[in-house]
Parts: C-alpha cells; sequence; structure tokens
C-alpha cells in the first residue's frame, strides 16, 4: 500500500528525515518509536502532504501512485488521513458541517452519491457509539474548548467516518489519562480492517499494549535504524532510547531483529 | 510649487463649491422656518469648511473621497416617487417594507398605512411637523447635529438640502415588529442625500432593517453617492434592533451617519454586514444619556476590489452602569483597504460603566490594508474596560486541517473565512434572514492570493 524509499526531507532548511525507508501493507498496524527530534511527526505531515515540509530526495509510492506530486486532498481523497499530534480549533465552523463537507468532496472525488443531512446523521450516530462520544461534540465548533481526550477521540472519530485507507495516528496518545488512552485505542482497534493500514507513531510503549502492532520501527536520527515486532517495543520501554544509541541496535541486529533476551 | 498646491487647494473646494452653487439655486418645497434656520445654519457651516475631509482630518485619515473629486457629483433632488419600487433583497421576510429610490421623497399610501401595526407611524416631514406631539422633539432634532467642520460636511450637507425625511415613531409600550427599509440607487454621477428621523417612545419596541441592494446596471458605469443621516431617539427602557445589510455595487459609495440618544435602560442594538460598496462610510454615534443603558455594537464587513469600508464608533457614556460593546469583523482582499475607528469615552460620573470593544480582520491579500484604532478615554471609577485589535492572515494550520480531510484549498479557505464572520450572524434570531445572510457572506468573500505565509499580529 505504501512504499517510501530513501526518503529526505527538509523543514525549515534543516534536513529532517535523512533516508527512510519503509514498507507497509493492507491489514497491516506499524509502530514508529523513537526520541524526540528524530523525525518521527515530520513523517506524519510528509505523508499527508503539509506546506513546508520539502522532500529532498526520495519517493513515495501509495497504490502505485507517486504521492508526492499529490496535493493534501487529493491524498485524503484517495483515501489517507492523519490523525494530528494537536488537532486545530476552528472556531465558527461545526463540527458536523465540517465533517459533512469533508465526507463529500471525498465521495465526490470518488465519484460516489453525496449524502444529505439525514443520511449523514445516520452514519454519524452508527460512529459516535463507537467512541463514546456525545452528540453535543457534534454541535459545537471544531475542536473548539475541546479538552485534549476529547480532541483526540474527535480525531478518531473523524477517521471512522471517512474510512481511510491509510491512517497515521500521530501521537494519538499523547496528553490522554489512562481512561481515554483505552477508548481511544479501542476505536482505532475497531477500525482495524483487512483493506486498511495504520501507522501509529508514538513515544511510549503504553498504547502499543492496546492496539499491539505488527511491526516496530525505531526512528532515530532521520532513518529507521532498526525494525522489529511487537516485542521491540516492550525492550525500548525497559531500556530506553539511550540504550539503542550506545549499541543496542548491534545487539538486535544479530538477533534478526528481535530484541535480545531480558536482562 | 505654489502653483501645484494652488491646484489642490482648488480640487479640494471644488465640490463643496459646486454643491453651494446648487443649492444657492434650488427651490425648496416647503419653507417652514425650523427648516430654513436649519438649512442657513447648515449652509454656513459649509462654506466655512470649505473643503472636503482629507489626510489631515484624523477622523478621514484612511478615507480618500478622490474618486469624488475626480467626477464630482451633482446634488440630486429627487422628486416624489409616486410608485411603487420593486424590492430586490429579502422581499419575502416578514415585516413592514418601504423602498426608496435615489432619496426620493416616500409616497405613504393610505392603502400601506392602514396595515402599519398598532402603534407604529409613518409620516413625511411636514406631517411631523404639524403634529402637535412631534413638533417641539423635531425641531429639537433638525438643530442638535454637530455641523462644524470639514469632517461634518456631509452632515452638513444633508442638513442643507433637507427638504423632506421620514419620520418612524413608535408609541409607548409598543412592539411595531420589524419595518424593513429599502434603500434604491440609481446610478446618475449624482449625490443623494435622505434623512431618517426614528424616534421610540418610553418601553417601545422596533427592528429596522436596511437594506442596499446592488444598483440595475443597465443605465452604465456611472457612480453614485448616498448620503443617508438617521437619528434616533430612544426613550426609557425603548429598544431597537437596527440591521443593516448592504450589498451595492462597486460605482457605489455609501455614507451613514447614524446619531443615537439614549434614555435610561434603552438598548440600541446595531447589526451590519457591509457586502459591497465602493466607498463606505459608516459612523454610529451613540449618546449613553440614561442610565444602564446599552448599546450593542457590531459589524462583519467585507473588502473587494478597490473598495474602503471605514467604521467610526462612538459610544458615549454620560450616565451610570450603562454597557457599550464594539465587536467589528473584517475580511479584506484585492486592494480594498479596511478601517476600524472605535472609541468609547467615559464621562466623569459614568461610574460603573463597562466596555468592550473588538475588532479582528483577515488580510486576503498583499494589497489589502487594514488601519485599526480602538480607543478607551476613561474619566470615571469602577469601570470595566477591555479593548483589543488584530489584524492577520487565515491559519495555515487549520487550512492544512481542512484540507487534510479532503477539501479543497478554495472550499477551505471559503470555509475559514465565513466563521471568521459568523460571530456577526449569529447575533440574529431570525433564521430565515441569516441564511440568505450567510448566503450573501459566502459569495461575496473575496477572490483569495495568498499573501504569503508569515502572519502578522498587532495588539492594541
Amino acid at each position: 500500500m505504501l512504499e517510501i524509499k530513501n526518503l529526505h526531507a527538509k523543514v525549515g532548511g534543516k534536513e529532517i528525515l535523512k533516508g527512510l525507508n519503509l514498507s507497509v501493507k493492507a491489514g497491516e498496524v506499524h509502530a514508529i518509536m523513537g526520541p524526540n527530534g528524530s523525525g518521527k511527526s515530520t513523517l506524519g505531515n510528509v505523508i499527508a502532504g503539509r506546506d513546508g515540509y520539502e522532500v529532498t530526495r526520495g519517493e513515495v509510492i501509495y497504490q502505485g501512485e507517486n504521492l508526492l506530486d499529490m496535493s493534501p486532498e487529493e491524498r485524503a481523497c484517495s483515501g489517507i488521513f492523519l490523525a494530528f499530534q494537536y488537532p486545530v480549533e476552528i472556531p465558527g465552523v461545526n463540527n458536523t458541517y465540517f465533517l459533512r463537507a469533508a465526507l463529500n468532496a471525498q465521495r465526490k472525488f470518488r465519484k460516489e452519491p453525496e449524502l444529505d443531512s439525514m443520511q449523514f446523521l445516520k452514519l454519524v450516530r452508527e460512529k459516535l457509539e463507537i467512541l463514546h462520544i456525545s452528540d453535543d461534540l457534534l454541535h459545537r465548533a471544531v475542536n473548539e474548548g475541546f479538552s485534549g481526550g476529547e480532541k483526540k477521540r474527535n480525531e478518531i472519530f473523524q477517521m471512522a467516518v471517512l474510512e481511510p485507507s491509510l491512517a497515521v495516528l500521530d501521537e494519538t496518545d499523547s496528553g490522554l489519562d489512562i481512561d481515554a488512552l483505552r477508548v481511544v485505542a479501542e476505536g482505532v482497534n475497531r477500525l482495524r480492517k483487512q483493506d486498511r493500514a495504520i501507522i501509529v507513531i508514538t513515544h511510549y510503549q503504553r498504547l502499543l499494549e492496546h492496539i499491539v502492532p505488527d511491526h516496530v520501527h525505531v526512528l532515530a536520527d532521520g532513518k529507521i535504524s532498526v525494525s522489529g515486532g511487537a516485542d521491540l517495543a516492550i525492550k525500548l520501554e525497559e531500556r530506553g532510547y539511550t540504550w539503542l544509541e550506545q549499541g543496542g541496535i548491534a545487539t538486535l541486529k544479530q538477533t534478526g531483529g528481535q530484541p535480545a533476551a531480558r536482562v | 510649487m505654489a502653483q501645484v498646491r494652488s491646484q489642490v487647494v482648488e480640487a479640494e473646494n471644488a465640490l463643496p463649491a459646486l454643491w453651494l452653487r446648487q443649492l444657492a439655486e434650488h427651490q425648496f418645497s416647503d419653507s417652514t422656518d425650523c427648516l430654513a434656520k436649519a438649512r442657513q445654519n447648515a449652509l454656513a457651516e459649509m462654506a466655512v469648511a470649505g473643503r472636503l475631509p482629507g489626510r489631515k482630518d484624523e477622523h478621514w485619515k484612511y478615507f480618500s473621497l478622490q474618486v469624488l473629486e475626480n467626477s464630482p457629483p451633482e446634488l440630486g433632488f429627487s422628486q416624489p416617487c409616486d410608485r411603487p419600487v420593486p424590492m430586490s433583497l429579502f422581499a419575502e421576510v416578514d415585516g413592514i417594507l418601504l423602498s426608496v429610490q435615489n432619496g426620493a421623497e416616500l409616497h405613504l399610501s393610505a392603502d400601506m398605512l392602514n396595515f402599519l401595526p398598532k402603534g407604529l407611524r409613518l409620516l413625511n416631514l411636514q406631517q411631523a411637523l404639524a403634529d402637535g406631539k412631534l413638533t417641539v422633539q423635531i425641531q429639537q432634532l433638525l438643530m442638535k447635529p454637530e455641523l462644524k467642520g470639514p469632517g461634518r460636511i456631509f452632515e452638513a450637507l444633508n442638513t442643507a438640502c433637507l427638504d423632506n425625511a421620514l419620520v418612524v415613531h413608535v408609541d409607548a409600550g409598543a412592539d411595531a415588529g420589524r419595518l424593513h427599509i429599502e434603500w434604491l440607487q440609481v446610478a446618475a454621477n449624482r449625490l443623494d442625500n435622505f434623512r431618517l428621523f426614528v424616534l421610540l417612545e418610553k418601553g417601545a419596541a422596533l427592528q429596522l432593517l436596511e437594506t442596499f441592494p446592488p444598483e440595475d446596471n443597465s443605465t452604465g458605469p456611472a457612480s453614485s453617492v448616498f448620503n443617508l443621516l438617521t437619528q434616533c431617539e430612544l426613550a426609557e427602557a425603548s429598544r431597537l434592533d437596527h440591521l443593516r445589510v448592504q450589498a451595492t455595487s462597486p460605482q457605489q459609495h455609501l455614507l451613514q451617519f447614524v446619531k443615537v440618544s439614549q434614555a435610561a435602560d434603552s438598548n440600541y442594538r446595531y447589526t451590519g454586514f457591509e457586502l459591497g460598496g465602493g466607498l463606505v462610510r459608516n459612523d454610529v454615534d451613540c449618546q449613553l444619556n440614561g442610565n444602564a443603558a446599552i448599546a450593542d455594537l457590531a459589524a462583519a464587513f467585507i473588502g473587494h476590489g478597490e473598495s474602503t469600508i471605514d467604521h467610526h464608533i462612538l459610544a458615549d457614556h454620560h450616565a451610570k452602569n450603562c454597557r457599550s460593546e464594539q465587536n467589528f469583523r473584517g475580511v479584506l482582499g484585492d486592494h480594498s483597504r479596511g478601517v476600524f475607528n472605535g472609541k468609547a469615552l467615559i464621562r466623569p460620573g459614568a461610574d460603573g460603566s463597562s466596555v468592550r470593544q473588538s475588532n479582528a480582520n483577515l488580510l486576503l491579500s498583499d494589497l489589502a490594508e487594514m488601519n485599526t484604532k480602538p480607543e478607551l478615554e476613561i474619566y470615571a471609577d469602577e469601570v470595566e474596560a477591555s479593548h483589543g485589535a488584530t489584524v492577520g492572515q487565515l491559519d495555515d494550520m487549520a487550512l492544512f486541517y481542512l484540507q487534510s480531510r479532503g477539501l479543497d484549498e478554495a472550499a477551505a479557505r471559503r470555509m475559514l473565512t465565513g466563521a471568521f464572520c459568523r460571530a456577526i450572524g449569529n447575533r440574529l434570531s431570525d433564521r430565515k434572514l441569516l441564511e440568505q445572510i450567510e448566503a450573501m457572506l459566502d459569495a461575496a468573500m473575496p477572490g483569495i492570493e495568498n499573501g504569503g505565509q508569515e502572519q502578522s499580529w498587532v495588539s492594541c
């Protein structure tokens, strides 16, 4: 579904991604971990097509097409969804109005009939239950005055309504308490599907206890430094990123990408 | 150098001189003493002022009258209009409808007058001056506006041309519902004047909806100027809900002066939507004379092309525990210019006053310009006051957020600019009217050239 080859990207003139390779297949959940400043959020923004993220080398192929040639809205309409680390407050724009406009823009792009307000409301009610979100949230302005937890839930709710093929969750766990984390993770799990890939960007292993990934990658200094299965995350949680930097990678590589035995 | 200077002076003086000549020759139909006196006084003030206001006059600094100087409009003295003029904006909303073309004297038909709600009276100036109850009040109002200096020359001109007017009167305790006046201009390189009096007795209520539709273009691209002076007298506990929807064409220039005098517990609410026009000047002056009066003023304005939209707002607190609010939002595209000068003056003894001022603006093009100046002058105790102004561009992050959900850039920009003005639209309780105005706002949003990535925020 997604092939990233030798991706180099600059933000504000500074090179952040320095030759990143990643291959994601439909139905898979990939976790991307890494210390602050390693380029995790940059990767999310490059995939979604944010202005100011300049790709200097490499390519990103999504469903056989060159993703980097597409505008952010074309990417969204082709099934890419980014759950923002900091969802944006948009005063004056009603949440339902916004989401219906977005869904209909995507349906129009795919030459599907647009939904009228009744059809849309029906769809929305089904999705609300998944995330235990109250109706009240629909009538408010997009993210305005939402608590941290509500904002993140609203992101996953949007994902549930828009039904993307590839979702990138950028630190969806940050700012969540334990209960909210569980609710959001359950929501994501219910959206796991054979034809949908999910990339979870996170600092901590905590979220991955709930959303168990098929693959874990560690991003360090703009590249994937090591990849492994779900237990790589556990290993990292125990030893920290510094352990990796100080030679842990070699240990891992010797064991074929699997973490070394627990000490 | 001296020659250049004298040419400039000549150009500045040309228009008042032209108008004074025309006025000297004009035969007025009504020469009642008090009216003749008001006109004479205004003429004298015009002659003393002698020029149009310009850059050197603080309140006209950013409002260039060059367009008028380039093709000087003659004064239009309209003949009474005896045929109904078709309504074009909001023809289907409820309320009593009046339509006025080029400031012509209204023909108030008996049919229409019979259908007015109880307590509402519509009179022309002669009728009002002959009405025992209103004579003195109208006489006083005729002499009331301050007319001194070039900055007041349009108010002086309005008074100097005063031959007729519309007097709207609501009896004590009556709720007159909505009165809708549509001001139509047919362009002919002329300047028309009109005077409106709105008199609300104790406890009376009225919604005044004024609409300014685009002119009919069939007569060609001639320009027009409409100079409207409205005097509102709000007696104790009366309530005037004043709505203005202006969607005129670029060659139409509108000057509006609203003077509101408020007694205790009265409530004046002004909501403007400025969606078109060439030169648009709105001066709203609220005199809060009685305790606990409220002036709640707001407008959304959208600049296009070369237009200038200028709001000069004054809330003058004379009495205790009054509240005034100013909430003005501008969206400026192309080469347009916006001006906001909002002042709240809390006089000595006006203790317990509460004042809020806010002016937020979006610049959608590199060439658009906004001049904002919220002012507070406080000479009393226990006053609660806040003011602020911002000038910025659309938030790139919000734009990206909407695009990342599938909306194309133009739709995302429209959604954000529309949202920016929604706070003003939400003041309307009539949903039908609100929907129409929101659709007009959407349609009026200027083409957007992204003015770079930088955000500039000005805070005062």
